[in-house]
């Protein structure tokens, strides 16, 4: 059971919506001025990314609260009910790599304001990565919404079994710190159900 | 027959992957695999038996994750995996390689694993390498440059073996820390490293594409193990795996490109080395060319002593500038990280890093200095400083190879210095001077920089490592010093084949309008050849020559950087500027216009007592802003936006209250708990705690407990500020709340971040909980009422 990577070398063809950046800044009514550095923002965002994910394709089992993956056995009540009707599920991780942690760093550094900004525009890049990879899973396949570590009541304790499962070090290019943050911080691990 | 001697002549082939041989004798998912070297020590024999037979020379010991952070008996590991590898040996030449592989955890400042602890764990895994007997150490799979400087050091600290290097690059040709393949070579040539190369990651074919690069830029064997190909999918596109045949054939290009070195990793078998070798054996081993690049570089780039003048930025020099003074004094590291950025978009090649003041310790703020700007910028660095032991501190933590400022050409100098340019690797500056000062004449000049290459060949520094300055004293104080510093660039040039660097600006010295004086002379320099010269980058008119002389030299294809300049530095009519509106400074606050804001804050501060300017108009704005903001009015990125403004409105008038300044409001210790490594939240309400005049201690993110006390008794603020981002690290801050009243019982605490709430406050005994900043900025009023 390989992980399969995925990369995608230009980060122009996702979408980064202004009003998702918005709703993260938690803005709820936005000006000129606010709007133009956005707009910079997600322009200069691009150069700043290496787009790559790694994922499996696992068996699962669903027992009451416990979801088997095979590699880790799960007890969340929100995770089985949304894999409840699934056999099999995607486990993916994906991240914008260490870079933009880098840039997001420079950025506040010089101007804080800029800095925010540029931090909202790459959550809403690595959601849309997500999306993307969602895409391209569900083109032929029926699927569940995603699901994170963290989620509910899905412990992110378990994002060391997934990552370490996906070779996401070597992969990706993502680490763990000892409290359980991924490194870079703008990075996502999911489970997706196959129906 | 040693293994550098074999390579010498002959091709020298690696085996393919162990992890893939493991699964198919059944190794799980998830399991340690080199606790097999004891659970299952015939298994690993077999394993290298089956390479070594399918023609292999080097057997690479079980190893990979043999490191004190996976492992707990490193040693006795690591002792069975190389007997195990060794007792598959048959035949003359073959070797046992130890294997080490990166710790699975990023350094700081990417990640939160310290250089020198990365170091230790290393050493462990080489000790127990070396005395087990193997024959190399080959470092491999590893993405950060600076994990790999920490390895490479290990190995060079604790064992005489041969070190073999290898990194990973993606589909664009960089490591995932973004270093090209140039600054790779230089920073592992530098660290005098035997063979360079790349692993795992990419398939051989695709490797290929960036196999030239690597041998045009190395002067020692280069190594190539690539995957079988994994599974991948680039842009849509799903790419398989290659059989033996194909990447046997793959390999045989490689091969003809170069390449010394050749194996596999993951998932090449026995098999694959072995069409591997039917390959090679028709070809004709290429002798390995030395390069007389002279090569600098930071953790991601890479900059060549070519055509082109370098420009080496000179504004981090205390040197007659007292803002920078003040900083260094004060510790204010965010100060020289925008001088440093502004001289990099002001485009410096290399930035010089000098701190040296006699009242601060410049081994502790010369490293804290290389290390938060090389977090930011790209650049590499020149470390500037006569003190040997903050050289090697800061030579030790710098993320690339540096550019040495200075050796000359005393005796305890060359003694002093070029060992650690040996060790650490570097470009080292010599300057023309002696014991008996500094020679008036260019053949005086260039007799000492020749006593310096020598000295320097003795101590294995190759010469396209060196660069001489010939120096250059002030032309008001003695009329010829200016035209023997160009004879001497010439003369050494010429006659010694090395480099030249030049400080320009000393010339001028006693002079009224010194840039004309320096561009003239900057001019003339770049007439005789100089390479690299240490400039203001601010200097428009220095740039203006620059940018033209290259134009002019042929430097520059279609003109296009003259043209790029110069529509970035239109020629400004002074008539048409002086467009200026009726702002108000309080108005420019709340409405976020920072330009508005310095300029109003110019003009009031002529006649307006500055302490006034803040108690009457900067702090009512602040709190108009910050009342819409708690009122939901405005939101944070309009809150921000006013506090930049404000920030910059103080900075002007903070000049002119100079050493009185009496506006402080009381002292606050800001910290991100340990554990947590995101800190943009704090950092907001850092600023806006600034705005309200409060000294701020800013400890950072990953903060332990007693970091936190320790400062909290050393600058006496009454209250701290705590914040943490996840489940995960609110014990580390309640852990630090409780040493802090243990100590400190009068402290009192706010916390604020993502995961909190007025009753997980509680629960901790936090004093106050924070929901943004502004609630921040009132409970810190009330404190220090």
């Amino acid at each position: 059971m390989l992980p399969i990577l995925i990369q995608l070398s230009d980060s122009r063809q996702l979408t980064i919506s202004k009003k998702e950046v918005l709703r993260y800044l938690g803005v709820k009514e936005s000006n000129d001025q606010l709007d133009d550095l956005i707009e910079k923002a997600i322009d200069s965002v691009h150069s700043t990314v290496s787009l790559k994910a790694s994922y499996i394709r696992v068996p699962i089992l669903v027992e009451g609260e416990e979801v088997d993956f095979g590699f880790d056995k799960v007890k969340s009540q929100s995770l089985a009910k949304n894999l409840k009707e699934c056999k099999e599920a995607f486990v993916f991780v994906a991240s914008l790599g260490v870079l933009n942690d880098k840039a997001i760093e420079k950025n506040f550094k010089l101007d804080r304001l800029n800095g925010a900004i540029f931090d909202c525009v790459s959550t809403t890049l690595i959601e849309s990565f997500c999306d993307y990879i969602n895409e391209y899973f569900g083109e032929k396949n029926v699927l569940r919404p995603r699901f994170s570590p963290g989620y509910g009541d899905f412990s992110i304790e378990h994002q060391r079994s997934i990552l370490s499962v996906l070779d996401a070090y070597k992969n990706v290019g993502i680490t763990l710190t000892d409290s359980l943050m991924m490194i870079p911080s703008k990075s996502v691990t999911a489970v997706v159900g196959i129906l | 027959m040693s293994v550098l001697t074999y390579l010498k002549n002959n091709f020298l082939i690696f085996d393919g992957g162990m992890g893939t041989e493991l699964q198919k004798k059944g190794i799980l998912p998830g399991e340690c695999s080199e606790l097999w070297n004891k659970e299952h020590p015939e298994v690993i024999t077999d394993i290298h038996k089956g390479y070594f037979s399918a023609g292999a020379n080097v057997a690479t010991a079980n190893t990979f994750g043999a490191n004190s952070l996976k492992i707990s008996n490193v040693e006795e590991i690591v002792t069975l995996a190389i007997n195990n590898a060794k007792n598959a040996i048959t035949k003359e030449n073959q070797f046992v390689a130890l294997d080490i592989g990166p710790t699975g955890k990023l350094l700081k400042p990417l990640g939160n694993l310290e250089f020198e602890d990365a170091i230790k764990i290393f050493s462990q895994t080489v000790i127990a390498g070396d005395k087990a007997g193997a024959d190399l150490i080959i470092i491999e799979t590893m993405s950060d440059p600076y994990e790999l400087k920490a390895a490479v050091l290990a190995a060079k600290e604790n064992s005489k073996l041969p070190i073999f290097a290898t990194f990973v690059l993606d589909a664009t040709g960089k490591t995932l820390t973004g270093a090209d393949v140039e600054s790779m070579v230089a920073l592992l040539e530098g660290l005098g490293v035997d063979a360079i190369g790349v692993n795992c990651s990419l398939g051989a074919e695709q490797l290929k594409l960036f196999v030239p690069k690597i041998i045009n830029a190395s002067s020692v064997p280069v190594i190539v193990n690539p995957n079988a190909g994994m599974p991948v999918v680039v842009d849509g596109k799903t790419f398989y795996k290659q059989s033996p045949k194909e990447f046997a054939l793959a390999m045989g290009d490689i091969a003809e490109m170069g390449a010394r070195v050749l194996g596999g990793c993951c998932g090449t078998t026995p098999e694959h080395i072995k069409e591997l070798t039917n390959v090679i054996k028709t070809k004709k081993a290429k002798p390995i060319e030395k390069k007389n690049f002279t090569v600098v570089s930071s953790y991601s780039r890479s900059c060549c002593f070519n055509a082109k003048t370098v420009l080496i930025g000179e504004r981090i020099n205390p040197t007659g500038k007292p803002k920078l003074k003040e900083a260094l004094r004060n510790q204010d590291f965010d100060y020289i990280i925008k001088e440093a950025i502004g001289q990099e978009e002001h485009g410096a090649n290399i930035l010089d890093v000098n701190v040296g003041l006699p009242e601060i310790d410049e081994e502790l703020t010369l490293v804290r200095a290389v290390k938060e700007i090389q977090e930011i910028s790209t650049l590499p660095l020149q470390l500037d400083t006569s003190n040997p032991i903050a050289l090697e501190s800061a030579l030790r933590v710098y993320n690339g190879k540096a550019l040495i400022n200075s050796v000359n050409g005393k005796k305890e100098s060359m003694e002093a210095i070029l060992p650690l340019v040996e060790k650490y690797g570097g470009v080292v500056v010599a300057l023309t001077l002696d014991e008996n000062g500094i020679p008036d004449t260019a053949i005086g000049r260039f007799e000492i920089a020749k006593r310096i290459v020598e000295k320097a060949f003795e101590y294995g520094i190759d010469k396209k490592d060196i660069i001489v300055d010939p120096l250059c004293l002030t032309v008001s104080s003695d009329k010829n010093a200016p035209k023997v510093t160009l004879e001497s660039i010439e003369l050494i040039k010429n006659n010694l084949g090395v480099k030249t660097s030049l400080g320009i600006s000393n010339v001028s010295f006693g002079l009224p309008q010194r840039e004309v004086v320096n561009s003239v002379f900057f001019s003339h320099a770049l007439q005789c050849g100089l390479d690299a010269v240490i400039m203001n980058p601010y200097s428009e008119l220095m740039q203006k020559i620059y940018y033209a002389h290259n134009t002019l030299m042929g430097l520059d294809e279609n003109c296009q950087e003259y043209i790029n300049f110069a529509s970035n530095n239109p020629v400004v009519d002074s008539k048409t500027t002086n467009n200026s509106t009726n702002i108000t400074l309080d108005g420019a606050i709340v409405k976020g216009l920072k330009n508005e804001a310095q300029k109003c804050a110019e003009t009031l501060s002529v006649d307006m007592n500055p302490l006034e300017i803040i108690n009457n108009i900067i702090i009512p704005a602040l709190n108009q802003v910050g009342e819409k903001y708690e009122k939901g009015q405005i939101f944070l990125p309009q809150l921000l936006m006013s506090a930049d403004t404000a920030t910059i409105a103080f900075n002007v008038i903070k000049e002119k209250l100079g050493e009185n300044d009496s506006s402080q409001k009381g002292e606050i210790v800001l910290a991100t708990v340990k554990g947590d490594i995101h800190d943009i939240g704090k950092n907001i309400v850092k600023v806006i705690l600034e705005n309200y005049g409060f000294k701020v201690y800013d400890l950072g993110k990953d903060v332990s407990p007693e970091s936190v006390v320790e400062c909290v008794k050393m600058s006496g603020a009454k209250l701290v500020g705590l914040s943490a981002l996840m489940t995960t690290t609110v014990p580390a801050m309640e852990e630090t709340i409780k040493l802090l009243k243990k100590e400190n019982p009068a402290t009192k605490v706010m916390v604020g971040g993502a995961v909190l709430t007025e009753e997980y406050a509680k629960m901790i005994k936090a004093d106050k909980y924070a929901k943004d900043a502004m609630e921040s900025v009132r409970y810190a009023q009330e404190i220090y009422k």
